[in-house]
This record gives structure tokens, C-alpha cells and sequence, in this order.
């Protein structure tokens, strides 16, 4: 353990050490106690949980069971006979779909002629743009506070505003479902939407 | 009751196959931890309810979609619905209006955070500034301070990278940091 470790870890997990994951609560307070500047790091964050510990909740009102189990009740009537589950899920009908189309319009369609698309300049932009951000996210050995650091770059200092920023350049246009997150897609491919 | 300590993925089993017992179960079992994430994300007891209520239908419409073999606990599932609601919450309320997160100019903050201390609890003082945010901070924070997730855990929630979160929990801490030391006799 140094210093700089135990400062991001400090600046990630807080003063709890059941969340530091990946060493023993005796040889932090052991560190703690060896440096002054962990013993700071270390209070200062201890005050930040403590007074984040104040903001308690209460719990959701009994009658919020209620009626939500009277709604699903209603939803399907009781007793439904669900078709197999193969026929319930979304992408092979969409899927089955879009082949139908795909053999409509083969045979529907005449052949286009075909000419070169003329880049476009806003979008040749952007794919410049969409390169150098993803290019810290790619590369693994990068923080992926490079990549809020970019964003930050560009915009003004407020928050909000950088992940508006993110946003406006990774969001498509809103579908009937609701806004489908690229962004989060964006860090993490592999996670489907529910 | 019976079949109060039935594992949650053979209730979502049974709820996939329309089994309402199971899911007033599930229901029962898991109502609080969700309301806890919508209340945080939205500071509203209303909205909280309502988007704790449509992650609960969710549930039950969706239980055959959800993946046993992806190895992610049920709760985890159940987190991650619900932060795509408040997140989608959110969007609409964005689209409404600006809200005004702190209503004090930052030269008359200190003045005004007296009266504040005075008149409010710190944890309202934390509420506050917590709702100031930007949601996917807000939601780092929720999920491993307040519901004990591991990083991992919150990013399966969140449809996030570790990385991400880890990253998302420093900036959500600073930033807090930064904002309640404007305020006298907090931090």
C-alpha cells in the first residue's frame, strides 16, 4: 500500500474498510497510523460518510402492496396461459419481422443505382469526435476519468452539464419504449436493456 | 404466508408463469430496497412510489425475460429496472422544466446555510445535495453507499463498467464534499 492507492481508494469506497475489497482492515488502520496524510485522507472521508449516513429514508407506504398487487391481478385477469416462452420474447418476433420485410422488399423493390455516398461533413465530425472519446474507454490501461476529463474539456465545469454533454452526443432519438441508453451501452456493450 | 423463505429465482420462476402468490412474495420481500433507490434518485415520495410501483408491474410482466444462466442475483435485476426508471423519470422531468437544485447563490450560501442549519436537519442539508447530482453519480452512490453494493454489483445494475463506477463514485464525492462544506457545522 502507498499513499496514492490509499488516496483512490479512499476517494472511491470511503472510510468503510469492509469495502475495500482488496486488503485487510488491520493493515489499512496499520498505514493509517504510519502517515499523517492517510490520517487525513482517512477523517476527512470519515466525516463525509457520517454526514451522508444522516440522510435516512423512511419506508414505502403499506398501501403501496396493495395496489400493486391488485394492479397485476387486473393486468392479466387471474389465470393467464402464457404462450412458450420462445414466442414472449420481443427480438425474435422483431427478428421474424424484419425477415419477412427483408424477402418483401427483395422482390418488391428494383436494384438502386448505386453512387457513392458523399461524406457528410457534421457527421465525419462527429465520427472524429465519437474516435477520440471512445479512444480512453477502449484502451483499458485508461482511467476512465480521462474520459469524464474530456467531456469536462469541453463544456463548462458544471456537472450536470458534462453528463448533458455525453448525453447529447451519445443519445439517439427516443423510440416509443423510451430513450434507449447508449451511453450506458457505450461503457458497457454487453448489457441489454430492460 | 407460505413459502416466505423460497429462494427469489424460483419465485421469478413462478411468476413467469403467472403465479401471483410468488410475486406478492417477491414483492413483499424487495418493495423497501426499491422504494430506498427511487426515493434517493428522486427526493419525491410520490414519485418514488410511482416508479417503485412500475418496477414492481415490470417484474411481474417481464419475469420470463430475466436470465438465470447470467449469473447476476435477482436483486440486481430488480435494482436495474428500477434505475432505468429513474432514470427515465428524470429525462421527462428534464424535459419539463430546469429545476433549481440549490436555490442560493454561491457567495450567499454561507449566509443562508445558517439559517439552514438552524431550521433543518443535516440530513436534509445531504438530501439536497444529493438531488444536485447529475443522476448516474447520484445512482454510483445510492447503490454502494446507501444499498451496499459492491462496485460490481452496481455496475451490473447500472449497465456500466466497473471503471465507470469507480469513476462515478470519486466525482460523487468530491463533488458532495465540495458542496457541503458550504455549509457551516456539516463537514
Amino acid at each position: 500500500m502507498d499513499i496514492k492507492r490509499f488516496k483512490k481508494n479512499m476517494e472511491i469506497y470511503g472510510a468503510d474498510f469492509s469495502r475495500w475489497s482488496d486488503i485487510s482492515s488491520a493493515d489499512l488502520e496499520a498505514f493509517i497510523a504510519s502517515s499523517q496524510e492517510a490520517q487525513s485522507l482517512y477523517e476527512k472521508a470519515k466525516k463525509l460518510d457520517k454526514v451522508l449516513d444522516s440522510y435516512n429514508i423512511e419506508d414505502a407506504s403499506p398501501e403501496l402492496l396493495a395496489s400493486v398487487t391488485e394492479k397485476t391481478s387486473k393486468k392479466t385477469g387471474g389465470n393467464v396461459i402464457y404462450p412458450p416462452s420462445f414466442f414472449r420474447r420481443k427480438p425474435v418476433w422483431a427478428a421474424m419481422a424484419a425477415s419477412a420485410a427483408a424477402v418483401f422488399l427483395f422482390f418488391a423493390v428494383p436494384p438502386l443505382p448505386i453512387t457513392p455516398m458523399a461524406p457528410v461533413d457534421t457527421e465525419a465530425e462527429l465520427d472524429i469526435f465519437l474516435s477520440e472519446i471512445l479512444l480512453p474507454v477502449e484502451e483499458e490501461s485508461e482511467d476512465v476519468l480521462s474520459f469524464f476529463k474530456f467531456a469536462e474539456d469541453n463544456t463548462a465545469t458544471e456537472e450536470q452539464e458534462v453528463e448533458d454533454f455525453l448525453d447529447t452526443l451519445l443519445l439517439p432519438e427516443e423510440t416509443s419504449e423510451g430513450p434507449v441508453d447508449i451511453w450506458d451501452a457505450f461503457l458497457a456493450p454487453d448489457t441489454e436493456r430492460l | 404466508m407460505k413459502n416466505d423463505n423460497t429462494t427469489d429465482e424460483s419465485l421469478i420462476d413462478r411468476i413467469a408463469n403467472g403465479d401471483e402468490e410468488a410475486f406478492t412474495i417477491l414483492a413483499k420481500r424487495h418493495m423497501n430496497l426499491l422504494y430506498a433507490v427511487a426515493r434517493r434518485m428522486n427526493n419525491n415520495k410520490e414519485d418514488a412510489e410511482e416508479i417503485t410501483q412500475e418496477a414492481l408491474l415490470r417484474i411481474w410482466s417481464k419475469a420470463a425475460t430475466w436470465k438465470k444462466e447470467s449469473g447476476a442475483a435477482v436483486t440486481t435485476w430488480l435494482y436495474r429496472i428500477t434505475y432505468n426508471l429513474c432514470i427515465d423519470e428524470k429525462r421527462k422531468m428534464k424535459n419539463k422544466s430546469t429545476v433549481e437544485l440549490f436555490d442560493d447563490e454561491p457567495d450567499r450560501v454561507s449566509l443562508s446555510a445558517e439559517k439552514k442549519i438552524q431550521n433543518k436537519q443535516t440530513g436534509e442539508i445531504v438530501e439536497q445535495a444529493l438531488t444536485a447530482l447529475p443522476k448516474r453519480q447520484r445512482a454510483a452512490l445510492v447503490f454502494c453507499h446507501y444499498q451496499g453494493l459492491s462496485n460490481a454489483e452496481a455496475a451490473t445494475a447500472m449497465g456500466a463498467t466497473v471503471k465507470a463506477v469507480e469513476g462515478l463514485l470519486v466525482r460523487a464525492r468530491k463533488t458532495l464534499q465540495a458542496e457541503l462544506q458550504k455549509y457551516e457545522g456539516v463537514l
